[in-house]
């Protein structure tokens, strides 16, 4: 059976060489191409592809935007034309990418890799988890949070956000009025999100610190959190302690 | 602290130096001679002090004047006269009050003595300070100049890193790369108007100012690229007065204000819509990049924010043609942003342009 590829590039003529390039190459179905991250997103997971060659920089949502916007992200080889950020993490990661522009048989050689690897063992998903931590260890947080809003994909900014709770073993990100459920953990959300802007206020909340308008005291060392929005979260009694370092009440 | 002994000390050199000493060598001159030592001892004092206040009057009426002389030699020549003017003239005001005070005749002689005295010894002290002065000032002049050099060079440096930006150098390559098979005509205008982007990158290295003609045909090589690569999502409109083509501008400054617009000033669907619009108003040739995008609440434009080309644009504008004279970001209307550049006519000649 061929390994079903998506191209996603935000220039037509990448994605024309790429398609060209993959043609020449055995075992190899292309089944579409996205023109920006969100198409991306939207793309992926629809046709459940193999294989993404997902290039890093393009508006909108960029290529780890988009890896982090999928619940279970398929295999990724990353393009880029240059970025030292993203080099090092591969680097580090051993993820394979592709330098542009790279040549005929550098292209073939990455998919003989995936292939190979996709025959030992499927977990590519675990291998993309500490690529995306490197990156946020340089600083680079989460900006954007791709959600399904009702068949569409929405990007938020995350300074949208006013708090992620869970509700029945889901995970839910408010929005005023708005709540999109996204395939993700909190833990996972905690460590991609700035601390400075974002607080886990208990097992099952983060709080975005700036909509945070009254700390309410509650039983027994615990707190409840009012929100600008007029929505309460209650916050454990070990993270108070915290959080009354960090807002100096 | 420092500063305050710093200035105790300038203080009490001056009494010694200025004041005492020559007070002291003139008296025992004099008291030698007329063996009346109090008399020529005082007389001594009056002569330094009316000799320092003439000083003084210098340096806080002349010397601002002199400052302003361009010819360092002829300063230093100027200073040089006004302080032996200032000696003998000290001297014998200080020399006639005194003898009309303690009733002394001014005997020729003695006064020829404690003039030539005066005209020798004065204007050595003295002298010697002003030279050690000049000296260090020539010396400090000299470093702020290297300094301004050094910087200048840092900002061309710079300046060759964000046009010759390895991001979109291999981008640029991997288009040419698809383009020689489906659209061979299109390489080959592509690599032309890299070669040229190449070209005016490494001469504008070398020259401080190009007419604005030869930014406006870098920025179309560059816009020319980036519509290979975009294709329709990218639309500009040109409104370029022809009266201002000529002008000197620094090189280099318009480039990454337009990538700064083609990276940021995205609209929602992906697509840029740019105006660049160049008109003389005035004394001043205004140069206006606009976009369609975000606009400025966006935070990428903030002039002070690093890695967005906007930065060193705007220090070497400041720098070239003073503080008024740095970026500014606007609200575009109806959105969008805009990056205006002002550049004053006739501040810099147009004989610094070309020239390597």
């Amino acid at each position: 059976m061929p390994m079903r590829v998506l191209i996603v590039d935000d220039e037509s003529p990448a994605r024309q060489r790429l398609q060209r390039l993959l043609a020449d190459i055995e075992g190899v179905e292309l089944i579409g191409e996205a023109a920006s991250g969100i198409q991306a997103v939207e793309m992926i997971e629809e046709e459940r592809p193999d294989l993404v060659l997902l290039d890093i920089q393009m508006p909108g949502l960029d290529g780890f935007e988009v890896i982090e916007a999928v619940a279970d992200p398929p295999p990724v080889i990353f393009v880029t034309a240059y970025d030292e950020y993203a080099i090092r993490a591969f680097e580090v990661n051993a993820l394979d990418y592709l330098l542009k522009p790279f040549s005929r048989e550098r292209l073939a050689k990455a998919i003989r890799r995936t292939q190979e690897a996709l025959a030992e063992e499927q977990d590519f998903a675990a291998r993309l988890g500490p690529l995306l931590e490197s990156l946020s260890d340089q600083g680079q947080y989460m900006n954007r949070l791709a959600v399904r809003d009702r068949a569409r994909i929405r990007v938020l900014d995350v300074g949208e956000i006013d708090w992620i709770g869970i509700e029945h073993e889901q995970v839910i990100v408010h929005v005023g009025e708005r709540a999109y459920p996204i395939r993700r953990t909190l833990s996972e959300l905690e460590t991609r999100l700035d601390p400075a802007n974002f607080f886990r206020a208990q097992r099952a909340a983060i709080v975005n610190l700036d909509r945070v308008k009254e700390v309410i005291p509650w039983f027994k060392g615990s707190h409840k959190l009012r929100l600008t929005t007029g929505a309460e979260v209650d916050l454990s009694r070990a993270r108070a302690r915290v959080l009354r370092e960090i807002l100096k009440w | 602290m420092t500063e305050q002994k710093a200035s105790e000390r300038t203080i009490v050199r001056t009494l010694l130096v200025e004041i005492l000493l020559p007070a002291l060598g003139f008296g025992l001159g004099v008291g030698f001679a007329t063996r009346n030592y109090p008399v020529s001892l005082i007389t001594g004092l009056a002569i330094s002090n009316s000799i320092y206040v003439l000083y003084r009057l210098d340096r806080a009426f002349l010397h601002p004047w002199l400052e302003r002389l361009s010819q360092d030699w002829l300063h230093l020549g100027l200073e040089m006269t006004f302080s032996l003017l200032e000696h003998v003239l000290g001297a014998l005001l200080a020399l006639f009050v005194c003898s009309r005070i303690f009733g002394f005749a001014v005997e020729v002689t003695a006064a020829w003595v404690a003039l030539g005295g005066m005209v020798i010894v004065f204007p050595i002290i003295h002298g010697t300070e002003m030279a050690l002065r000049f000296y260090r000032q020539l010396k400090e002049k000299e470093r702020v100049e290297q300094e301004l050099r050094t910087l200048a060079a840092q900002a061309e440096l710079k300046a060759l890193k964000a046009q010759i930006n390895p991001h979109f150098l291999f981008n640029t390559l991997n288009t040419i790369a698809q383009l020689i098979h489906t659209d061979p005509a299109q390489a080959e205008a592509t690599v032309e108007r890299l070669a040229e982007m190449f070209r005016h990158v490494l001469a504008g290295s070398e020259r401080r100012l190009v007419p604005l003609e030869e930014e406006l045909s870098f920025v179309d090589d560059y816009l020319a690229i980036e519509q290979a690569r975009f294709g329709e999502r990218l639309r500009v409109t040109r409104e370029v007065a022809p009266e201002a083509l000529d002008m000197p501008v620094p090189s280099l400054i318009l480039q990454p204000l337009v990538e700064n617009a083609v990276r940021h000033g995205r609209a929602a669907d992906g697509s840029v819509d740019l105006t660049i619009r160049t008109q003389s108003r005035g004394d001043e040739v205004v140069i206006a990049i606009a976009d369609q995008g975000p606009g400025i609440s966006d935070g990428v434009w903030e002039v002070g924010g690093g890695g967005h080309g906007l930065r060193n644009v705007d220090e070497r504008l400041r720098k070239t043609y003073g503080e008024g004279y740095g970026l500014e970001v606007a609200d575009n209307e109806p959105r969008g942003a805009v990056v205006i550049v002002r550049i004053p006519i006739g501040v810099l000649g147009q004989g610094s342009v070309g020239g390597g």
